[in-house]
């Protein structure tokens, strides 16, 4: 059970930043009990500045039994974010912590109350291990200069 | 007769048994031998904020009651309920490192852990001035009454030999200015009290000592929750309320009176051993008043009147390996518990198990528990019972109750 804690650098930082932007689209991808992957839009889904905090609503839900499952034998989980500018950006992170009751969760249940007018089950706190930038323009350019023979000769042809 | 018993430390049985949670793994293993605080992890507790022990229903393994941590929460939301324990038991040890309160084991850093969050009314006082935490306990998301204190088959002689609740609300009289019985009046007030927390608590839990004084035996108990209850239902809006009633095993006709008088939607009827002839030395005055094969068909009433996935039995795990017991390893044993689990599973009866934590003021404060590896293989069991038979366990799971590792696994099942 390990609890390491995994520092990002400030360009990694930056990106947990926009993760709080409006606009910004973040789908929590989990594992089930067979491997098989369960992807869901998680709008509270934000960095708190050292953690990623998710709000679980749904107590019975695949993402909560399956984020347990992820933190009881120590699986990542990814979170693919895609920003208002279309840059997309992959976060695996580790479940680190699920607060279900104490001063921690109650201020996070008022805060989801007055914000949603519903309650939640559940805060689960995540430790990021690694982001990938998974935007076309730049998936593209690192192909085309790490990887020069996957391609297709007519896009190399003169135009002329 | 010496029992055969699992020898495998910690680290052996998590190699053997892979797909067991080691979050709930540890918690067993806690409960199996206890926890202890240095001076350090006691500096970092704060009463102002942390819960401290003393008001539950039995007594800590060193015999003192209250200035310690009530327990201590894993990082994945399981809880403990295991009491401070003599360092020569051989107890975890929680210390304080690197500013974290951090679980040990022989020196060696296991985990961080977390004292309990102590609740909005626990210091209150009611308008009678009964200090509330008095009145109600509390688990990190349960409400925990316990209307009346004394067991009444301890003046009969037949106190299950595992248990210190009159001991150990002697203790509480003296120490804490302990009630033995709750005041409804008082009792509606600290419900409505705690309610006022957001987000703090999901269950009512209720459990009292047997009284089987009345017309007929143990119609003053029922009575007497009757009462409790409808002081509990005044603070509900609902007409049925997530809540747990752990009692004798009463008479169909007794628990279709509290079903239909009250907002209780769970019965739970500890057996506490399953096996006929244990249960006859372990538990005389459950044997005398009502005895095994009533109580299991008692039960089976129960889901009638509550209905199924709504109705259970709860088992003082390891005490069914105490001399004279007919059985010759932990093998057997287990075979046994587990076969007449799933008898009663086929009923719509589900089984529950509480690690054995001997206490030094029961009968059998001298006797040993089970290994880690025969509790790790009944949790999984009676779990697997569970699946087989569609049985939830909602109402007495992790967050509910705290007090199984087999209904902790149910969190990853649907």
């Amino acid at each position: 059970m390990g609890n390491e804690t995994l520092t990002s650098g400030d360009s990694d930082k930056a990106i947990l930043e926009r993760l709080n932007e409006a606009g910004a689209l973040k789908v929590l991808v989990t594992l089930d009990e067979h491997g098989a992957p369960h992807p869901t839009p998680k709008g509270s889904i934000r960095w708190d500045g050292e953690r990623i905090v998710l709000w679980e609503i749904l107590e019975s839900s695949h993402t909560n039994r399956n984020l347990t499952r992820s933190i009881w034998f120590d699986k990542p989980v990814v979170i693919l974010l895609v920003t208002a500018d279309k840059k997309a950006y992959k976060i695996a992170a580790r479940p680190a912590r699920n607060l279900t009751a104490g001063k921690e969760f109650t201020r996070h249940y008022e805060e989801a109350e007055q914000q949603r007018g519903l309650g939640i089950a559940a805060v689960w706190l995540f430790e990021p291990l690694e982001i990938t930038d998974q935007s076309a323009g730049t998936r593209i350019a690192q192909e085309r200069a790490a990887r020069p023979y996957f391609t297709h000769l007519d896009q190399l042809a003169r135009k002329d | 007769m010496s029992i055969e018993r699992s020898q495998l430390n910690f680290n052996e049985v998590a190699a053997k048994y892979p797909d067991f949670p080691r979050f709930v793994m540890l918690k067993t293993d806690i409960h199996r031998r206890g926890v202890n605080y240095t001076d350090a992890a006691l500096e970092s507790f704060d009463p102002d904020r942390h819960q401290s022990g003393g008001t539950h229903i039995f007594s800590s393994r060193d015999g003192k009651l209250t200035g310690r941590p009530e327990s201590i929460l894993l990082r994945d939301g399981t809880l403990v309920l295991a009491t401070p324990t003599p360092l020569e038991q051989n107890p975890y040890v929680v210390d304080l490192i690197g500013g974290k309160l951090t679980l040990t084991d022989q020196g060696e850093a296991l985990d961080e852990v977390f004292y309990w969050d102590k609740p909005d009314y626990y210091d209150k006082r009611t308008s009678n001035g009964t200090l509330m935490q008095n009145v109600v306990s509390a688990r990190p998301q349960r409400l925990y009454v316990i209307p009346n204190r004394y067991c009444h088959f301890w003046t009969d002689g037949g106190g299950c030999k595992f248990c210190d609740i009159v001991n150990n609300l002697k203790q509480q009289r003296t120490e804490i200015a302990m009630q033995t019985k709750i005041k409804t009046d008082d009792l509606t007030e600290t419900i409505r009290e705690a309610l006022k927390e957001k987000g703090r608590f999901t269950a009512v839990f209720l459990t009292a000592g047997s009284d089987f004084r009345g017309e007929q035996a143990f119609d003053r108990e029922t009575d007497n929750y009757i009462a409790i209850l409808q002081a509990i239902d005044k603070c509900f809006a609902v007409p049925k309320y997530p809540s747990q009633l752990l009692c004798t095993a009463l008479k169909k006709e007794q628990l279709q009176r509290i079903y239909d008088q009250t907002g209780l939607m769970s019965v739970t009827m500890d057996i506490e051993v399953l096996d006929e002839e244990q249960f006859n030395f372990v538990c005389p005055g459950k044997a005398k008043w009502i005895g095994y094969q009533e109580w299991k068909r008692r039960l089976y009433d129960a889901v009638e009147v509550f209905g199924e996935s709504r109705v259970n039995t709860g088992i003082v795990s390891g005490t069914e390996l105490v001399a004279p017991t007919r059985f010759r390893s932990e093998d057997e044993a287990l075979e046994a518990v587990l076969n007449e689990a799933d008898e009663l599973a086929a009923h719509g009866v589900s089984t529950v198990h509480m690690v054995w934590q001997p206490r030094p003021e029961s009968d059998f404060a001298k006797e040993q528990n089970a290994s880690l590896e025969y509790y790790v293989r009944l949790s999984q069991g009676l779990q697997d019972i569970r699946r087989k038979y569609k049985l939830s366990i909602d109402f007495d799971d992790y967050r509910r109750c705290g007090n199984h590792p087999d209904s902790d696994l149910a969190r990853v099942f649907s």
